[in-house]
């Protein structure tokens, strides 16, 4: 989508970390912006920022696991922007911990978010989208732990990598539409992602005696990383308008993958080279090939043949 | 786990297609196993076969949704064989095809519940079992090709799918000082009924109206590509005992990801280097990699390194 001023966009986490980050930069770029968020006090703090600095900017309070209050959402968005082009389906919350202490809360909350919540709004906008023909896109916020695991993530690793594979099989479905589709792989961003996952988090899923600031966890076995003060890992942390650059950048050039850090390389060559020596090494089945090579993206899909690398930032930032 | 006999396996969807095949493979190589299924009938077909053919094989009717009777399930089966050191996740749907804009709620919320949630509650309810026996195991969940590609038409699978890729990889990572091996297993075409059993066992309320068995025909190809017959497709699925024998193989090498067919390298190759050249081209900022290069598994999983080359069918 290279043009995107005067479009509307559908922002979900929107009030805060890089959900706000993206909606500043779309409106940067003369976009109007819905920003939805299951926080009060995020949206009234996001709201008191645009008012001062400019902004086509509105507001809904939505839980994205409420289907039927997700379909009055983007029903109000419409009445107020007319249509939407663009949905960023960013709402997310984090969870760690080894794999046998985690509950089903503990899989039942970020599931119902990071994945469910996205199938939402798959469901309920992707559709309008489609039907006015203006052409739009889809970003879907997952992780730089959606292409490779990660130690004590096992509900984000699952929840993120299942965005990757959603966005990927989407980018393919919606080729020709004049409707793209991108996975945004966020690497560390300055966000309040754990006290938000908290407050967030309803008392139903909740576990026994969860409190917020979490207690730290143990130090690590191998002593490979080390406990850092906040204040140094906020220095390194991307500012999040600096992804939301980054992520209309991969609109404008639809990106099927949007990354943020480049720093993450050899881990996600690691992981392929496993996989890749895990085939058996045999000879192939010559009649069982040619078949396969008539399953279409099922064997190969070149979609992914599209993607082109995106140079050094090319913006300016405030 | 180098040494499989004797010990006790626990596998969802086992009694037909690719879990039947694991199940068959096991039995004969020493195993217990307990074949958990929703289909009654398929689970008396499946213990009609071992009968004949020996195994010590005991059938639960379990829907892996069912978070109670999954516990049942798990204390049945440790009455039966004393403990459970193999989890194969294989329980699975195939349900929900065709456009993404065109999918429902009752697409997504099957699937899930099968494909996801089904794994996740047998995560939750065996792990600490094996982990407290601390005789050792494996845990195998069942992907699929569509678990490291995308392929059109088919969000819903290739999102569980990839989903539980990434959590079988986190899991190995975890377990890997626990001797407890993980495994994630990528089968390409095979002999099964994954079609029908998906049908079968959709609950009432998570059918689309109007829903029929067999399916309509998807339209042909837009390409011009041929369609393929059944009789085709026939003539190239694996049959499950290979892939079982080939479960079995990686369990006793400890691999990390099982592949089935060799067929789909150029397809993962295409993936992956897209995901390269979507880096960005810039220099690396060397403030922040001072710093994130300390971020261990954040930044690089040396699981990942352990995975050795597979060879040919040795069995």
């Amino acid at each position: 989508m290279e043009h995107i001023e005067g479009k509307t966009a559908f922002i979900t986490g929107g009030a805060s970390g890089i959900g706000l980050g993206i909606a500043k930069a779309c409106v940067k770029y003369g976009m109007k912006v819905v920003i939805a968020d299951s926080r009060q006090d995020a949206l009234d703090e996001a709201m008191d920022y645009f008012k001062e600095n400019g902004g086509e900017v509105h507001p809904i309070k939505l839980d994205v696991t409420d289907r039927e209050a997700y379909i009055k959402a983007a029903d109000e968005a419409e009445a107020k922007f007319g249509k939407i082009h663009v949905l960023i389906n960013n709402a997310g919350v984090a969870s760690g911990g080894p794999p046998q202490n985690m509950t089903f809360k503990d899989w039942d909350f970020s599931i119902g978010i990071n994945i469910t919540g996205v199938a939402n709004g798959l469901v309920i906008i992707l559709p309008r989208i489609l039907k006015h023909g203006e052409g739009g896109h889809v970003v879907s916020t997952s992780s730089t732990a959606g292409l490779c695991a990660v130690n004590g993530c096992i509900i984000y690793n699952t929840t993120k990598y299942a965005i990757a594979g959603m966005m990927e099989t989407l980018a393919g479905d919606l080729e020709g539409t004049g409707v793209g589709a991108s996975a945004l792989i966020a690497g560390p961003t300055m966000t309040n992602l754990g006290r938000s996952t908290f407050a967030n988090r309803p008392e139903h899923l909740k576990n026994e005696g969860q409190t917020w600031p979490p207690s730290p966890p143990p130090p690590p076995k191998d002593g490979q990383a080390q406990q850092m003060p906040m204040e140094e890992l906020r220095n390194v942390f991307m500012d999040p308008v600096e992804t939301g650059e980054r992520v209309l950048r991969g609109i404008k050039r639809n990106d099927i993958f949007i990354h943020t850090h480049p720093e993450f390389r050899e881990g996600y060559i690691t992981r392929h080279e496993a996989v890749i020596r895990a085939i058996p090494d045999e000879p192939p089945n010559e009649k069982r090939r040619d078949i396969i090579k008539m399953m279409g993206t099922l064997a190969y899909n070149p979609l992914y043949e599209r993607q082109t690398t995106p140079g050094p930032p090319d913006w300016k930032m405030d | 786990m180098e040494n499989v006999g004797g010990k006790v396996a626990f596998i969802t969807g086992g009694a037909s297609g690719i879990g039947l095949g694991i199940a068959k493979v096991f039995a004969r190589n020493g195993m217990k196993v307990v074949i958990v299924d929703m289909r009654q009938d398929v689970l008396d077909e499946a213990l009609a076969y071992f009968k004949e053919n020996g195994g010590e094989v005991h059938p639960i009717n379990l829907n892996v949704t069912d978070r109670e009777a999954y516990v049942k399930a798990a204390d049945e089966a440790e009455k039966a064989f004393g403990k459970i050191h193999v989890l194969v996740n294989n329980a699975g749907v195939g349900s929900g095809g065709g456009p993404t804009e065109k999918l429902t709620y009752k697409d997504w919320d099957y699937s899930m519940g099968v494909n996801v949630g089904g794994v996740i509650n047998g995560i939750v309810t065996i792990l600490p079992r094996i982990l407290k026996h601390g005789e050792g195991g494996h845990i195998v969940t069942t992907s699929s090709t569509c678990g490291l590609m995308g392929s059109a038409n088919f969000t819903i699978y290739c999102t569980t799918k990839f989903a539980v890729t990434g959590m079988m990889e986190c899991l190995a990572t975890e377990l890997q000082d626990r001797n407890i091996g993980v495994s994630v297993l990528y089968p390409g075409p095979t002999m099964g009924n994954l079609g029908l059993s998906s049908f079968v066992n959709r609950p009432e309320h998570l059918r689309n109206e109007g829903e029929t068995w067999p399916p309509k025909m998807p339209p042909p190809p837009k390409d011009g590509r041929p369609r393929r017959s059944p009789e085709d497709f026939r003539v190239v699925t694996m049959d499950p005992v290979e892939t079982g024998e080939r479960v079995l193989r990686a369990i006793r090498r400890n691999d990390l990801f099982i592949h089935t067919h060799p067929e789909f390298t150029n397809g993962y190759i295409a993936r992956h280097d897209a995901l390269i050249r979507a880096v960005p081209d810039e220099p690396r900022n060397e403030k922040r990699w001072e710093i994130m290069k300390n971020f261990g598994t954040i930044i690089y999983n040396d699981i990942y390194d352990k995975q050795k080359q597979v060879g040919p069918p040795d069995w």
